[in-house]
């Protein structure tokens, strides 16, 4: 039985008799295909669309989707998408697609253009969208299908030459702006999406997209030529409203995310940077790091030694850095084990997950052993990696949501976390391995407001369980014998923000911590530690001899009922619950895998 | 039967479907599938096969396998130095 590559290679010369016979053996059945997105597509329609079908039907299929179209009467777009009784509503479809072009939709902008006033230009682009718009509407209010429309392309042959881009409005410039508002329809109409057909042309390339003497001839506008590529295009937008969507791409290191093999040519002797072949790993890993801003996590699975991969990830041409990685697997196992490892670590199924590595074995073995995962053909050549990488139609996306920007840090720090742990081969190399960065400042005016909270919310983490409001924040920061420190932690992860806090009243000689909180969040990491000493050092400075602390049993903080014993404190002769450190001993040291990084009087960042 | 011929029925036959014995002689008028959708794919594959462009007054003229045979032999010639 062939399969869903064997497809791709039957079309991978396209032709129209490759595509028509590929449509035959997919009607046919002889193709294995795997699971498949059903998706039923209506075609509203200006002109000839037919000649597309074929290949429309076949790139679905690569892209994910298996449709089923219908398409409406020639030239009667309007009353179809109005009319609920028509064929396009009786197809019941899930997406409806609204083909028209600028002589339909704006004829006023395609002809004698020069000799157009500003106005009526203006008038011309600006009815076009709001009959469009109409349309949508009406379509919206018969139909919860998904309604496609396009972007229109400007004409290859402005009508003021090569001085378009000087004429105001130009040309061009007017079917942007047309487009433009094209755009915001699907903004302001829910369930539409637009497919930048513009775009598309201008990429494919613009001069030879029409064929005019099939278009005079059947209103066939699109060359032969383009037919695939425009199909693909479509395939692209469909398979994404379809939800054919992946999370992750799991990319190799060895002469995928730099040139050479690391156990071989040396942490410095592999090829990133401005010179080629670097500069095509640079622009791969550019790529990269743009679809992780939209939303894809990247994840690495290399068969390498770690800490070569490390001293790799040290270099500065490398753009990827650590904290872009979600998952790591750099090991000696084999990739399918490695891929399926990444996708339960970040609570994916195989199915969301694409995998690119430059050897065909490794694919071969990915993808025969887990047939759910995407492996995309990945060219010898890395000046491709680019495009090959931007071919996937399934990295791609119709609109970025505010979630989709933040995701990828979302995921990447627990997920880091946690390998690091599994990896470290005793819990201080992990803590060291995250790089945990301190800072303690004195709560100023902007940040009274986080410390309050920081004593309202800490229940566990908590000596005293003293709430303190704003005001009363602010007030003793003001007051000349106490202070309020804030620590906030960094690590190569990310930024935890203000975590901790600490409150101490000085007297003659004496410093009493009447507040010691710290968030659950980074328990375990040495940073109470880290304060206390602080706490210590900055007594010793005011010439305080002894530190005196105190613990207020509550219901959730026994976890710190011996906090001072376990730090060096010397419980009071008599009173329970009292703690004393004499720091004419010399004070506190504070963890070693814990940087101080500089501290201004005040932290400033809200 | 010359090369051009036999690549030409090959090609007729993937795009209409026909069986090969049927091709030689297969019109518009005389093939049920040859209609005038498939009447441009035929002659975008011919274009596409051969490296000829049809002129818009010719193309709906050229209505059997042995017409379109005839005019891209001619056109080639016309190409050839």
């Amino acid at each position: 039985m062939n399969t869903r590559a064997d497809l791709a290679a039957a079309v991978a010369t396209p032709s129209i008799a490759a595509y028509l016979d590929a449509a035959r053996a997919l009607r046919d059945g002889r193709y294995d295909l795997g699971p498949l997105r059903p998706l039923r597509v209506a075609i509203a329609r200006a002109f000839t669309v037919e000649l597309l079908l074929p290949y429309l039907g076949v790139e679905c299929v690569l892209a994910g989707v298996r449709v089923e179209t219908h398409v409406g009467q020639f030239g009667t777009y309007r009353q179809e998408l109005l009319d609920p009784a028509s064929s396009i509503f009786a197809f019941e479809p899930d997406v409806a697609i609204l083909a028209i072009g600028a002589q339909d939709l704006v004829p006023t902008l395609v002809s004698d253009f020069l000799l157009r006033s500003p106005d009526e230009i203006a008038a011309a682009r600006d009815d076009a969208v709001a009959e469009l718009r109409s349309l949508a509407e009406a379509f919206r209010s018969t139909s919860s299908a998904t309604l496609l429309i396009h972007t229109i392309p400007p004409p290859t042959f402005p009508a003021a030459g090569a001085g378009d881009r000087r004429l105001r409005p130009g040309q061009r410039e007017t079917f942007e702006q047309l487009n433009q508002g094209i755009a915001r329809i699907a903004d302001q109409v829910p369930g539409v999406e637009v497919f930048d057909l513009a775009a598309h042309i201008a990429g494919a390339g613009q001069v030879g997209w029409e064929d005019p003497r099939f278009d005079l001839l059947a209103r066939a506008p699109f060359a032969a030529k383009h037919l695939p590529g425009l199909a693909r295009a479509y395939a692209r937008v469909l398979a994404l409203i379809a939800g054919v969507r992946r999370k992750c791409v799991v990319v190799d290191l060895d002469n995928t995310l730099w040139g050479g093999v690391v156990g071989e040519d040396g942490w410095e002797g592999v090829k990133l940077g401005t010179d080629y072949p670097g500069a095509a790993f640079s622009a791969f890993q550019r790529a990269l790091l743009d679809l992780r801003q939209r939303g894809v996590l990247i994840a690495i699975a290399s068969k390498n030694e770690d800490a070569d991969v490390q001293r790799v990830f040290d270099r500065s041409e490398m753009l990827l850095k650590r904290e872009h990685i979600a998952s790591w697997r750099v090991d000696w196992r084999d990739k399918a084990t490695s891929v399926t490892e990444i996708a339960e670590e970040l609570g994916l199924g195989l199915d969301a997950v694409v995998f690119i590595d430059d050897d065909p074995t490794e694919r071969a073995l990915v993808s025969r052993i887990l047939p759910d995962v995407e492996v995309p053909d990945w060219p010898r050549e890395p000046a491709e990696f680019v495009q090959a990488l931007h071919a996937i139609p399934s990295l791609d996306t119709l609109r970025i949501t505010g979630e989709d920007r933040g995701r990828a840090d979302l995921y990447r720090t627990e997920a880091r976390r946690e390998e690091h742990r599994r990896h470290s081969a005793s819990i201080e190399d992990f803590l060291r391995s995250l790089e945990l960065r301190a800072a303690v400042a004195r709560v100023g005016p902007a940040t009274a407001a986080r410390a309050a909270q920081l004593t309202q919310r800490t229940n566990q983490f908590n000596l005293t369980l003293r709430r303190y409001s704003e005001s009363e924040i602010a007030a003793l920061a003001a007051s000349p014998d106490h202070e309020v420190y804030v620590l906030s932690l960094r690590d190569r992860f990310g930024d935890a923000g203000r975590v901790a806090l600490g409150i101490v009243a000085y007297t003659e000689e004496a410093a009493r911590i009447e507040a010691l909180l710290m968030s659950c969040r980074v328990l375990g990491r040495g940073v109470e530690r880290f304060l206390l000493a602080h706490l210590a050092a900055a007594a010793s400075s005011r010439a305080a001899t002894v530190l005196e602390g105190t613990y207020t049993p509550g219901p959730r903080n026994a976890q710190v009922a011996d906090f001072y014993s376990r730090h060096g404190f010397v419980p009071h002769a008599s009173l329970p619950h009292r703690w004393s450190l004499d720091l004419r001993e010399g004070g506190l040291e504070p963890p070693s895998w814990i940087v101080s990084e500089e501290t201004t009087g005040v932290i400033g960042r809200q | 039967m010359n090369a051009l011929n036999g690549r030409l029925s090959g090609l007729v036959a993937r795009v209409l479907d026909l069986p090969a014995a049927e091709v030689d002689n297969a019109s518009a008028d005389s093939t049920p599938g040859w209609d005038s959708l498939a009447h441009l794919r035929l002659l975008m594959a011919v274009e596409e096969e051969f490296g000829v462009s049809f002129s818009p007054d010719e193309i709906p003229e050229l209505d059997s396998v042995r017409r379109i045979g005839d005019a891209v032999e001619r056109l080639q010639n016309e190409k050839a130095p």
